[in-house]
């Protein structure tokens, strides 16, 4: 008897979890492995992958030969300096947010509007905020500076990138920091403060240490969604002036050997891409680990 | 004795200090709160201003806000437009999200509850597997994506943008499953003595129960499959964000820009009518999961 309910759980069971693992399986480590397989192989994409003559590792040779490679990784890593700015902003206002004030539901309201807002439609925004014309050199003048054509900037225009991301992303790492800040007992601050402590230290030596797990998060989580940024670099620019050169990222770079036909090449691209995401992952897996310990 | 004495007097006077330097500090929170407030809000403000304006340079006339002529007609227009067809890519974009987002949301539920309650061979090792997919970069999956869904005939139709959604959500199961630990497993056990079904349990018992959090990952979920844009454009699917972005590399004239703008704006009002609706609920999840990371 009780075999059988335990049977009949076990076949309910992996019914149930049947569609979740075929999914997984057909739309995600069929198609890796297929990319793996490619990147050792001269693919155009048109014929099967197999039919593909193998070249061995020559893609990935020529990829990291490849200057205009080179170059999209950079601009990659550049607009990665958000993440550690974000992370200070958001810290900030997660304080200022945590301090019981009236009103504090809708400035988290507000700050996490740009979050739910979609990229195209913000980068779009941005791209004619920032235009030699827009606001922002408007805003510029009225103090008396003379602003420029930041998008056709090769450094600028990263910048204008990096901005953005920041703007959009500082609700969404902000909310994460209030839930981190609200797990920290008030009774430390209270010790601390009995013993003297300034509200300087009390930041530095509770603060700090306590939301680790936090920033630690949003630092990996922003490496990894930085490592893939596409949207906003494909669309800040304006259509007339498109010398992508300056914002062009690994997965832009990715897309446009993609619409050449150069497909296992392409591939060779997404997996040295996806090796830095499992290695950033598998960090933090380990270092999570060691502190469970 | 002294000493004593003086930290008596310390904290008698305390109080006082305390509440006077608190006062000055919340005063000094609202005035950055509310900056920082200015600073998220007066881009798209001043997308919403431009997206009226009747044409470009009546965005040139003054510093921010350009001309007191309000063009509503400008919606009007992208509505109406053959060039643009907004009204279809908005019917596309409902057509992707709604079903997509339901039934993945419906068989993410049934996946957590299986691994969250139900008892078969292997379920840990098939969890990690189904956790995997979270380390896997979408740029490094979807040139063979690409090669499949050609190979269905799919490309160029909304299919890739539904069909794998619907097989479910692992980063929903995740969180599910997590929230699954708060039920009891009376609950369940006492349905197995009258004779209920697995399937049974689940549709009347679980998914009821799990409504408030099940919501909150729904609505998410669905503000996140309306942004999307990278698989849109990658499998040619004209969706909103594409079809708005298409629309402002179209246009070589700045004098539409007011046109884009409104476009933009119209891609955003979903998911911001949506976030106004159930912002409370969204917050309180995202602070959640942050808490559980």
């Amino acid at each position: 008897m009780n075999r059988r309910l335990h049977s009949k759980e076990r076949i309910s069971a992996y019914l149930f979890i049947l569609p979740a693992v075929l999914g997984v399986l057909i739309f995600y480590f069929y198609p890796l492995l297929i990319s793996l397989f490619a990147s050792f192989r001269m693919w155009s994409g048109l014929e099967g992958v197999f039919e593909a003559p193998f070249n061995g590792v020559t893609n990935y040779v020529s990829v990291l030969k490849d200057p205009y490679f080179g170059q999209a990784v950079v601009n990659t890593l550049f607009t990665m300096i958000g993440i550690p700015i974000g992370i200070t902003l958001s810290l900030l206002l997660a304080m200022l947010l945590n301090r019981g004030l009236k009103g504090t539901n809708a400035f988290r309201v507000i700050y996490y509007v740009p979050v739910v807002c979609g990229i195209v439609g913000v980068t779009l925004m941005w791209q004619n905020f920032l235009a030699p014309n827009g606001p922002f050199n408007k805003f510029l003048a009225f103090f008396g500076y003379e602003g420029m054509d930041w998008l056709a900037h090769r450094v600028w225009a990263k910048v204008a990138i990096v901005v953005m991301c920041v703007w959009k992303g500082l609700g969404y790492s902000t909310l994460l920091y209030i839930a981190g800040l609200q797990g920290i007992p008030r009774s430390y601050y209270e010790a601390a403060k009995l013993d003297g402590a300034s509200g300087f230290r009390l930041f530095f030596h509770i603060t700090v240490p306590l939301i680790k797990p936090v920033t630690f998060f949003l630092f990996v989580t922003g490496i990894i969604s930085g490592a893939q940024l596409f949207t906003e670099a494909q669309l800040i620019l304006p259509a007339a002036s498109r010398n992508q050169n300056f914002v062009k990222t690994v997965v832009l770079y990715l897309y446009e050997q993609f619409g050449w036909g150069y497909v296992g090449y392409a591939s060779a691209v997404a997996w040295l891409l996806a090796l830095v995401v499992f290695a950033v992952t598998g960090l933090q897996f380990a270092i999570e680990g060691r502190k469970k310990d | 004795m002294e000493a004593v004495e003086k930290r008596i007097i310390k904290t008698a006077k305390k109080p006082r200090n305390v509440s006077r330097s608190k006062r000055a500090g919340d005063i000094a929170a609202y005035v950055l709160l509310a900056l920082g407030s200015v600073l998220m809000l007066v881009p798209l403000l001043w997308m919403l201003g431009a997206s009226l304006q009747p044409s470009f340079s009546h965005l040139l006339v003054s510093p921010f806000y350009p001309s007191g002529e309000w063009r509503w007609l400008n919606y009007v227009d992208i509505f109406t437009n053959a060039y643009i067809s907004l009204p279809k890519a908005f019917g596309l974009s409902v057509l992707v999200a709604v079903p997509a987002v339901l039934v993945g949301s419906y068989i993410s539920a049934l996946t957590a509850f299986a691994f969250g309650k139900l008892h078969f061979r292997f379920k840990n090792i098939i969890f990690l597997l189904l956790l995997g997919v979270l380390m896997i970069p979408y740029p490094a999956i979807m040139l063979p994506l690409y090669n499949l869904y050609a190979k269905f005939g799919w490309i160029g139709t909304p299919l890739p943008l539904i069909i794998p959604k619907m097989f479910g959500n692992v980063a929903m199961v995740f969180f599910l499953k997590q929230y699954l630990q708060n039920v009891s497993d009376s609950v369940i056990d006492s349905a197995k003595i009258d004779g209920c079904g697995y399937f049974r349990i689940y549709n009347s018992i679980i998914l009821p129960l799990i409504v408030p959090a099940l919501a909150a990952q729904v609505i998410l979920w669905f503000m996140g499959v309306w942004n999307e844009y990278l698989p849109a454009y990658m499998y040619d699917v004209q969706t909103l964000p594409i079809v708005v972005a298409k629309y402002n590399s179209d246009v070589a004239m700045r004098n539409e820009i007011p046109k884009v703008m409104a476009a933009s704006v119209v891609s955003l009002i979903p998911v911001l009518a949506v976030f106004a609706f159930f912002q409370r609920g969204i917050i309180e999840s995202v602070i959640l999961s942050g808490v559980k990371e």
